[in-house]
């Protein structure tokens, strides 16, 4: 009998024993960390920046641009009604940009800071500064100055269109600052996808971005002659371009062709599109997509030549094509016909050269007939040859810029879509912005409100700031 | 402590022999009116030997010469000893039990009440109700039996999940589920992976054996589970399972047939042939064509062209009437897909002992092959319950059981590869299984492979053919799981009871799923394949140390008290591997994929808590309840993580002071409570971490994971932790009213509860222009306010035929009434098309998404081509909680056939039936079918306000596809077009069942012979147009109410036979 009451006791106290351990401990993640390196947090940056460059805020622009058109499912209605509502975007906003690029920019600067690592913060606000600079093209207004801020600012506030241009080109002058410091041990080398921890090529990238994000405002300002400055500054070459490498693997694949696998026989290249490249003979066309039967297809798993469709596709970030056609435009605006007219050349060798197509002739009989700045009677003309073959030479890397160039010129001049006009698009205009996403307008309601009427409106065919 | 077991086992065993008897002993058993009791058990004491009484009372036991003692036992009667000296003759007059006589309820802690005594609101369901119910998941038999108690069913597929709710919905992000105790052990009714795509995984309760179970006892409000802590906040369902009886052995085998079939199938139609507008006119555009719509031209205006070499069907392409070679064109019927389910149940039970040591051992295997070819689950349960008394002060019990359980599932769901979504967009001139159907066509690898080993289906793989899907895509789970407790309890004196208990529940499930190699005739590819390895192990051990106390203090008052402490600690981790790219076709094995990505994951909860409860009665009129409970939980802020609550309950028997115990009220019981109980946190909500990058923000692919490229990455997670966070509190006022009326002839029970739930931990939306995306908070506020009803009405009693009612209603309603500042929504499930979500100042789960824009007297504005306006904001388009639900149970007994039948009705509850909306689209719906060529004028007013008379067509080809009515307004039309009312009134089961009688059995040596014939499902009466709308397409989860390519519900017919000897 006494064993038994022992033996009851001695269980009972452990379990007193047992349960008075520290029950705190129980809730730390084993499987996560508290805080990581910077060369752990610069992949992932990079990363996103890349995939945002291919993805949704590529293929939407696509779209509306008519190089791709819907042919199932919601691409359908993209391409038909122009149905870009206030979801289509959420995940972009969300979790593309600001819980993106922008967040872990922030961090990159937060900790490089701290570790005085001028390079990690150079680079951190070069990619900050191309989402921003994505982004306000695409949305107006948009939380700037208020933003990452945490606990701080739950509600940030919208800057306008313009303050955030001109942030954009302060972050990619402070880049450069940083960059141009003395190399300092333990700073980006494997851990830097894009140029190893090149510095040099860092900076060229910089300038090379603020020249763009200065076109962006061609209507507003004049700035060809900062741009060509800032052309002068920016990389020369095509090897010293921004590119990123993608991976056969589906998960590290790129977006352009994993939409094309996973969604298959949604997306298609506008007929428009296809046709007008065979009619024009243009080289590139094989390397843009393929024909099968009445339909032209941007991929097909087993067609290596379609370059911008590739599981490991190599993706520039800003290529040297664009870098050319924004030289040609400049001079052109300020009076060099004839440095307007190498540029143009030069745009056109480059991008066949990127592509990917050796075809002497084809390139020479091409140039004469598309890239003759001659065959323009006035300035508009010659504007007009430019921006087009930016259009032609843009499918695929950079379709989102070809859609910047048409809201700021006009040109190519294209049809809206038949039954466009909408809800979201009173007008049935070929969409000049996005809608505001449902998440940010749910959770800040009072500065989206303010920043919408600040605007005049926020629908699709409600032109921002930059491009009135 | 070994000896004394040794030494039972030992006598348990030689007494099974049977003994050599020396002389006989005889007598006839009464009640106490004089009326023969039959199947009394008469017993000698401290042995194994022992029979009953026969239908006259009469029974005859051979006993030792020296005579020892006999035990005279039977339900609801006192139990008699009588020394037996040297009669040769005893003859005994059982008195009935008196005063604790009534019904007796498990409480919490596994503490049996009197019903008479408690203030709150208790079920009891009666065990046989759930075997007789004939389902494979327990959840699944409670329902429509229990007031208050709501159980949804995931779908019909054969270890599916079901959802069951106690008083509709309190918490946001935490579970809303019920706690399961199993024989005062708290064990894991968790489900996992059941999402908008995937496959119907099951939720734990489906590993307990219904045959197993003594008692099942439903605890609703805080009054009733304060005692056993937060797991119980959302209410109990206490289980029991059966103990030994002493005596000889009884062995109990029962076997059971069943046939399932589908009960219920959206309508397809049959006219149209597969294709779209071409240049204006509806053209036949075939599977190599990729096309996915049905509104190509009329199937009677077609015909084949013979080509034999024709890919997809050897009779040939379709063309014109006329052109081709005679054979007329013919739709496919797509429900020839299905076969025929069945279940097969066997279970056999051994029980027996002495006094001092009783067993239980049961067995059983249950066997479901689902309608769809391949789809399949089994389970295997092993238990033995041992209750020892070790002296007559210390008892001691052991239970382990055993569960294995899993089976083939089927991918359903949001899916290119799940079976409903390719068979109801197939279309209907495509014949699907290449001629053959059912598992016949399953079997025969040409349904769904073209010769080169590229895959054969409408949209040339696209879609996956069902066929194809149920072969190519597996996905196979297995469980193992041990479930037992120990527990010792010791009377230190005549009131006071000591009692310890050790519970663990262990197990581990093992999933393999994977996609295969798909590839177009062309060449595309379209899936690179997958092969996925997961690991789920869980361990929940829990420890119960609880002293009770029983006195009475004079005539009038008795007190007893429960004092208790409690620690609970669950581990649950999940190893996974994940490959892609495979190598090689038909080969699911790991080693088949090129990339392999692995994972793991680690969670820990522990809860410790002290309570205690003191009850009191006052003459047997007055009760007061009042239990206060004292929790710390490792989920919340340390500085933080202690709360305490308390409940309080009363009740008054008014018959008992007005003296009255019959005529038309007999009984009446008034009772009142209030309670609260509260609830932790989420894991690791109370810190911000690091996650493995993932670069995502597309919304139609997946992102890049890392590592990737030759590195490794993280990045901050977007969810802020929070350290200041405290638990919810749920406060509830219930009252109640208790009656017998008639004479006892109806019995009635009706209940009003009030909860509110607030400081709601909420992960709330911020906006991600933060950085963050979520922030964990307390916030917010849900109300739940319902009647209870529950009555029985003995409606005839003439002689050999009775006639019992039993009814039940439920109506209940949970209010949002406060989320955040500035959050108006959180998804709970669903699409960012349409979901299922937590809205401030609407109820619970309201159904979220598109509509059409009305103006302010709610007419629907009408464009000026005719066509109604989509609303360019998404707001509440449905609500999934019912208006109120009902069962109505009806058993009609006479001799030994019984009969009865169980009647479910739902009224309200709206569910989204995305299904409807995609056949729609694609022109494979009945609905599509049967307009596509009419006209309409949609009833609504202009943009001037004036009421709309232009007749629009619904789909003239000439206006090519976007001016298709379900077309024009983006894939799957608006959320609002598609919400439909899923009342129902069903016939659930019915069940006939015949007794042997006494004679046949006395001369067969059995007990009990009982075979019966039920029917489950038999009749569903309800306007839904999609499958069963009892149904959900994220199983046991938060949100509810969405139908999207669910798989169908099913009807069953039943035999079976059981037998005790």
């Amino acid at each position: 009998m006494k064993s038994y009451k022992k033996l009851f006791l001695s269980v009972l106290a452990l379990t007193f024993i047992m349960s008075s351990c520290d029950l705190e401990e129980s809730n730390v993640d084993p499987s996560r960390p508290l805080s990581v390196n910077l060369n752990l947090i610069l992949p992932s940056t990079l990363g996103q920046t890349a995939y945002n460059q291919m993805a949704l805020p590529a293929r939407q622009p696509g779209i509306v641009m008519q190089y791709l058109t819907g042919i199932d499912a919601q691409q359908v209605a993209y391409s038909e009604n122009y149905l870009f509502t206030e979801n289509t975007f959420n995940n972009y906003w969300n979790f593309g940009i600001y819980g993106g690029v922008l967040k872990d920019g922030r961090d990159l600067i937060a900790l490089g800071t701290e570790a005085e690592q001028p390079y990690y913060v150079g680079i951190g606000k070069i990619l900050m500064a191309e989402a921003f600079g994505r982004l306000t093209a695409s949305f107006g207004d948009v939380p700037f100055s208020d933003a990452l801020l945490g606990t701080e600012s739950l509600k940030p506030a919208f800057d306008t269109q313009e303050q955030v241009y001109d942030g954009v080109q302060r972050l990619l002058d402070e880049a450069i600052t940083e960059l141009s410091k003395a190399a300092v041990a333990g700073g980006p080398a494997g851990d830097d996808l894009i140029f190893s921890g090149d510095a040099g090529l860092w900076i060229q990238t910089a300038h090379a971005l603020k020249a763009r994000f200065l076109m962006h405002l061609t209507k507003r300002r004049s700035v060809y002659g900062t741009v060509l400055s800032e052309l002068g500054q920016a990389f020369t070459t095509a090897i010293d371009e921004p590119r990123f490498q993608w991976e056969s693997a589906i998960t590290s694949a790129n977006p352009f062709a994993k939409f094309g696998i996973g969604r298959p026989n949604t997306l298609a290249i506008n007929p428009g599109f296809g046709q007008a490249m065979t009619t024009r003979l243009d080289p590139r066309a094989s390397k843009y997509f393929e024909l099968d039967g009445t339909q032209y297809n941007f991929h097909n798993s087993n067609n290596t030549e379609l370059i911008w469709a590739q599981n490991a596709s190599l993706i520039p970030l800003i290529s040297l094509v664009e870098l050319k056609l924004y030289e040609a435009e400049a001079k052109l605006m300020t009076g060099d016909a004839a440095g307007a007219q190498t540029a143009l050349t030069e745009a056109v060798d480059a991008s066949m050269a990127q592509i990917g197509v050796s075809d002497a002739a084809a390139i020479a009989a091409y140039k004469t007939a598309y890239a003759d700045l001659a065959a323009g009677a006035t300035d508009q003309d010659k504007l007009n040859i430019i921006i087009t073959e930016a259009y032609y030479a843009l499918y695929g890397h950079q379709m989102h810029t070809a859609w910047t160039n048409f809201r700021r010129t006009g040109f190519p001049a294209m049809t809206p879509a038949a039954n466009g006009a909408g809800g979201l698009d009173p007008s049935g205009a070929i969409p000049v912005r996005w809608l505001y996403p449902s998440g940010e307008q749910q959770t800040n309601a009072v500065n989206v409100d303010a920043a919408i009427a600040n605007q005049g409106g926020a629908l699709l065919d409600d032109n921002t700031w930059a491009f009135r | 402590m070994k000896r004394i077991l040794l030494t039972s086992l030992m006598s348990l065993l030689v007494c099974m022999y049977v003994q050599a008897q020396d002389r006989t002993v005889t007598g006839k058993v009464t009640d106490e009116t004089g009326a023969p009791l039959p199947q009394v058990t008469v017993l000698l004491k401290n042995t194994t030997t022992g029979t009953p009484t026969d239908a006259d009372g009469n029974y005859r036991l051979s006993v030792p010469e020296d005579g020892g003692v006999l035990l005279f036992r039977f339900l609801g009667y006192t139990t008699q000893e009588i020394e037996i000296g040297s009669k040769t003759v005893i003859n005994v007059q059982l008195a009935p039990e008196a005063l604790d006589a009534g019904e007796v309820v498990v409480t919490a802690v596994g503490i049996k009440a009197n019903k008479a005594a408690l203030g709150y609101s208790i079920q009891n369901v009666n065990p046989d109700d759930l075997v007789s119910a004939k389902e494979t998941n327990l959840v699944n038999a409670l329902s429509s039996k229990v007031a208050g108690v709501s159980v949804v069913s995931s779908s019909g597929s054969p270890g599916a999940s079901a959802n069951i709710r106690i008083r509709g919905n309190t918490s946001i992000n935490g579970s809303n589920q019920p706690l399961f105790v199993l024989d005062g052990v708290p064990i894991d009714n968790s489900s996992s992976g059941n999402g908008t795509a995937g496959v119907d995984n099951s939720n734990r309760a489906i590993d307990i054996n219904p045959n197993d179970i003594a008692s099942m006892t439903v605890l609703k409000g805080p009054a009733a589970t304060a005692l056993y802590g937060i797991r119980a906040a959302n209410g109990a369902v206490i289980i029991t399972t059966k103990e030994g009886e002493s005596g000889a052995p009884r062995v109990k085998y029962s076997t059971s047939a069943t046939m399932d079939e589908i009960n219920k199938f959206p309508d397809l139609q049959n006219e149209w042939s597969q294709g779209r507008p071409v240049g204006g006119v509806a053209t036949w555009r075939g599977p190599e064509t990729f096309d996915g719509f049905s509104w190509g031209p009329a199937i009677s205006s077609l015909e084949y062209d013979g080509d034999s070499e024709y890919l997809f069907d050897s009779r040939g392409r379709l063309v014109p009437r006329g052109t081709g070679n005679g054979v007329p064109a013919q739709a496919f019927d797509q429900t020839d897909f299905f076969r025929k389910g069945y279940t097969l149940d066997n279970n056999v039970s051994i029980d027996g002992g002495t006094e001092q040591l009783r067993y239980f051992f049961s067995a059983g295997h249950l066997f479901q092959q689902g309608v769809v070819p391949n789809a399949d689950f089994s389970r295997t349960t092993v238990r033995m319950n041992l209750n020892m008394n070790l002296t007559d002060k210390l008892t001691m019990g052991a239970s382990g059981s055993y569960i294995n359980s899993g089976g083939s599932r089927i991918q359903r769901g949001s899916n290119l590869s799940g079976v409903m979504l390719g068979l109801l967009r197939n279309s209907p001139t495509f014949d699907m299984g290449n001629g053959k159907i059912g598992q016949a066509a399953a079997d025969d690898r040409s349904s769904y492979l073209l010769a080169d080993g590229s895959q054969r289906s409408y949209r040339a793989g696209i879609y996956d053919n069902p066929y194809w899907t149920v072969n190519k895509n597996p996905f196979n789970d297995d469980v193992n799981r041990i479930i037992g407790n120990l527990n010792l309890n010791y009377k230190l004196n005549d009131w006071i009871n000591i009692m310890y208990k050790v519970g663990m529940d262990k197990f581990t499930d093992e999933r393999l799923f994977a996609q295969d190699i798909n590839r177009s005739y062309n060449g595309a590819t379209r899936d690179l394949g997958s092969v996925n390895q997961q690991t789920r192990t869980s361990s929940n051990v829990n420890h119960d140390i609880i002293v009770t106390a029983r006195k009475s203090i004079n005539e009038d008052l008795k007190v007893n008290g429960t004092f208790g402490f409690n620690y609970w600690k669950r581990v649950f981790t999940t190893k996974a591997a994940g490959g892609t790219t495979l190598a090689a076709p038909d080969f699911y094995n790991i080693a088949n994929a090129t990339d392999v990505v692995a994972s793991e994951n680690i969670s820990e909860r522990r809860l410790s808590g002290l309570y205690a409860n003191l009850n009191f009665e006052y003459k047997n009129q007055f009760f007061l309840n009042y239990s206060g409970r004292n929790d710390w939980s490792s989920t919340l802020p340390k500085a933080n993580n202690s709360f305490f609550y308390q409940a309080i309950s009363g009740a008054w028997t008014v018959t008992e002071a007005l003296d009255i115990d019959q005529g038309v009220v007999s009984y009446a019981k008034l009772r009142a409570s209030w309670g609260q109980v509260g609830n932790d946190a989420p894991l690791f909500a109370t810190t911000s971490y690091f996650n493995s990058a993932g670069n995502t923000g597309d919304g139609f692919i997946g992102g890049t994971g890392f590592p990737a490229f030759g590195l490794n990455a993280f990045e901050r997670s977007t969810q802020l932790g929070n350290d200041q966070l405290k638990p919810e509190t749920t406060t509830t006022l219930e009252f109640g009213v208790d009656m017998d009326l008639f004479d006892g002839k109806v019995g009635l029970d009706v209940t009003y509860y009030d909860a509110e739930t607030t400081d709601q931990i909420i992960s709330v939306q911020v906006p991600a222009s933060t950085g963050f995306t979520n922030l964990v908070q307390n916030a917010g506020l849900i109300s739940n306010k319902g009647w209870e009803i529950e009555a029985d009405w003995n409606v005839m009693d003439k002689g050999d035929f009775t006639w019992d009612m039993a009814a039940n209603f439920t109506k209940s309603e949970s209010i949002v009434e406060e989320l955040a500042e500035g959050v108006e929504t959180i998804i709970l499930s669903g699409f960012t098309s349409t979901s299922s979500r937590v809205v401030a100042g609407e109820p619970y789960g309201s159904i979220y998404g598109s509509g059409f824009q009305k103006d302010a007297n709610g007419n629907t504005i009408i464009d000026a081509n005719g066509y109604p306006l989509q609303d360019p904001v998404i707001r509440v388009v449905g609500n999934p909680t019912p208006d109120w639900t009902a069962g109505i149970r009806n058993t009609w007994s006479y001799k030994n056939f019984t009969l009865t039948a169980l009647v479910d009705i739902r009224q309200g509850g709206d569910v989204w039936c995305g299904t409807c909306g995609i056949i729609n689209y694609f022109g494979t719906s009945k609905l599509s079918g049967d307009l596509r060529d009419q006209t309409v004028v949609f009833d609504g007013v202009l943009a001037d306000g004036s009421r709309n008379t232009q007749a629009v067509p619904y789909a003239d080809p000439a206006g090519g596809l976007g001016s298709n009515f379900w077309v024009r307004y983006g894939f799957g039309g608006l959320s609002e077009q598609n919400v439909h009312d899923g009342s129902w009134v069903r016939l659930r089961e019915v069940t006939v069942s015949y007794n042997l009688p006494q004679s046949v059995l006395s001369a067969l040596k059995f007990n009990d012979v009982k075979i019966s014939a039920s029917g489950r499902n038999l009749w569903l009466n309800t306007d839904y147009p999609g499958v069963d709308p009892e149904t959900n397409l994220t199983g046991a989860s938060n949100g509810f109410g969405l139908d999207y390519f669910n798989m169908p519900n099913t009807r069953s017919y039943n035999i079976s036979l059981s037998v005790t000897f």
